[in-house]
C-alpha cells in the first residue's frame, strides 16, 4: 500500500516511515491478543470496584453501632482505656461536664494544649462513665490558656456538675490559675483514674 | 521557661501515675485515693505537691494534725467540711491523706480520725479559715 508520502525520498520520510511502522506493529499486536469485550469488561470492573471502596467495612462500624448490631472491639489506646466515638464531638464520653471548647478539636488533644497555650495545673475533677465497660472514670477539666477563645468547637454538658457557688465541681468556673495569663483558650478532659468498685457501695451523699 | 515546663509534668503525673497506682492497694486505701483525685486533686495535685502560694501543698497535714486545735482544723477547712462525702468517707480520706503526704512528719502516737469527729467537726462553720490557721502556727511555737 502506497500512498502520496510514500513516494516522497529522504531521510525524514524514513524515519517517519519506521514510526509508522512501528505504531501499526503494536496496534495490530494488540488487536490480535485483546478484544474488546474484554477491554470494556475489565473498564466496568474497574469503575465498579472504585465506586464500592467507600462501602468496604471501614466506615460500616459508626452504622453498626448506632443500629445496635455487633460493632468490631475498639482498640485499648496507650492509658489502658478502651474507647470509643469522636473526641471532636461534644457527644464523646468524657466531656460529659465540660464547658467551653474542645481542645481535641482546636488543634489540641484531650490530654494536651493546642501550641501556644499553656495547661493550667489547677482545675476540677468529675467522673464520667465510659460506655464501652459501663465504668466510672475521673476526668480531669484543664483548660488551656495564654491565647484567645477557640470559638470552633463550643461544648457545654453538666452530667454531675454543680452550680458556680460550688466551684470545685463547677465547668462554670474558669480554671485559667497557675499560669502566666488567664486567658481562656480551650479545654482538655484527661482520664486521672478510675472508680474502684467499693467507691460505688459507699456511695457519695448528693 | 521552667515555669511553662512544670504544669506539663504535672499532668503527665496526673495522666500515669493515678491509673497505675491504684492495683495494690486496700479497699480503703483505693476509695480514698478515688476521693481524693475527685474532690481535692484539682487544686493540691494528684501528688499533694499544690501550686503554692495559692494552693498550700499537703506535706505539712501531719504536723497541723498534731497541735492543739490542729485536728479540729483540718476537718473544718471549707473545702474539707463540705466535700460531698459522707463522715465515714471523708474520715477515710483524710487519715490516708495524712500518711500519703506527709508519711515522714507523722507524730508518733497518731490517732486517726474517727467518724464521729469528722461529723461533729465539719458541723461547726470555719469562718476566717486563714486567721484560724495562723493562730493555731502561733500557738505551737
Amino acid at each position: 500500500m502506497k500512498g502520496p508520502s510514500g513516494q516522497q525520498g529522504g531521510n525524514g520520510a524514513g524515519i517517519a516511515g519506521w514510526f509508522d511502522g512501528a505504531a501499526h506493529r503494536a496496534t495490530a499486536g494488540l488487536a490480535r491478543h485483546t478484544s474488546r469485550r474484554g477491554f470494556l469488561g475489565r473498564l466496568g470492573a474497574i469503575l465498579v470496584g472504585a465506586a464500592a471502596v467507600p462501602l468496604l467495612p471501614v466506615s460500616r462500624a459508626f452504622g453498626a453501632e448506632e443500629e445496635g448490631a455487633e460493632a468490631p472491639p475498639p482498640e485499648p489506646a496507650a492509658d489502658g482505656i478502651v474507647e470509643y466515638g469522636d473526641p471532636q464531638s461534644c457527644e464523646y464520653w468524657r466531656y460529659c461536664a465540660l464547658g467551653g471548647s474542645l481542645c481535641s478539636c482546636c488543634g489540641g488533644t484531650m490530654n494536651s494544649c493546642p501550641p501556644g497555650a499553656e495547661p493550667s495545673p489547677i482545675t476540677w475533677v468529675g467522673t464520667c462513665r465510659n460506655p464501652v465497660d459501663d465504668k466510672e472514670y475521673l476526668i480531669s477539666y484543664n483548660d488551656c490558656c495564654g491565647k484567645a477563645y477557640c470559638p470552633r468547637c463550643s461544648c457545654h454538658r453538666t452530667e454531675g456538675a454543680k452550680p458556680s457557688y460550688f466551684p470545685s465541681k463547677s465547668p462554670n468556673v474558669l480554671w485559667c490559675f497557675g499560669v502566666e495569663s488567664n486567658a481562656y483558650h480551650c479545654t482538655m478532659a484527661a482520664v486521672i483514674g478510675a472508680a474502684p468498685e467499693e467507691a460505688e457501695a459507699t456511695a457519695q451523699e448528693s | 521557661m521552667g515555669s511553662r515546663l512544670w504544669p506539663c509534668t504535672a499532668l503527665a503525673l496526673l495522666a500515669t501515675g493515678a491509673l497505675g497506682e491504684a492495683a495494690s492497694e486496700s479497699p480503703d486505701a483505693a476509695v480514698a485515693r478515688y476521693d481524693y483525685l475527685l474532690h481535692c486533686a484539682g487544686c493540691h495535685l494528684a501528688d499533694g505537691s499544690g501550686a503554692p502560694p495559692e494552693v498550700p501543698p499537703l506535706r505539712s497535714m501531719a504536723r497541723l494534725a498534731a497541735m492543739p486545735d490542729g485536728r479540729d482544723y483540718l476537718i473544718r477547712v471549707p473545702e474539707v467540711a463540705q466535700a460531698p462525702l459522707r463522715n465515714a468517707r471523708l474520715a477515710n480520706l483524710l487519715n490516708w491523706a495524712l500518711q500519703e503526704f506527709s508519711r515522714d512528719a507523722s507524730p508518733a502516737g497518731f490517732r486517726p480520725l474517727s467518724a464521729k469527729e469528722v461529723g461533729d467537726a465539719r458541723r461547726r462553720i470555719l469562718k476566717d479559715p486563714l486567721r484560724a490557721r495562723a493562730e493555731i502556727l502561733k500557738a505551737a511555737r
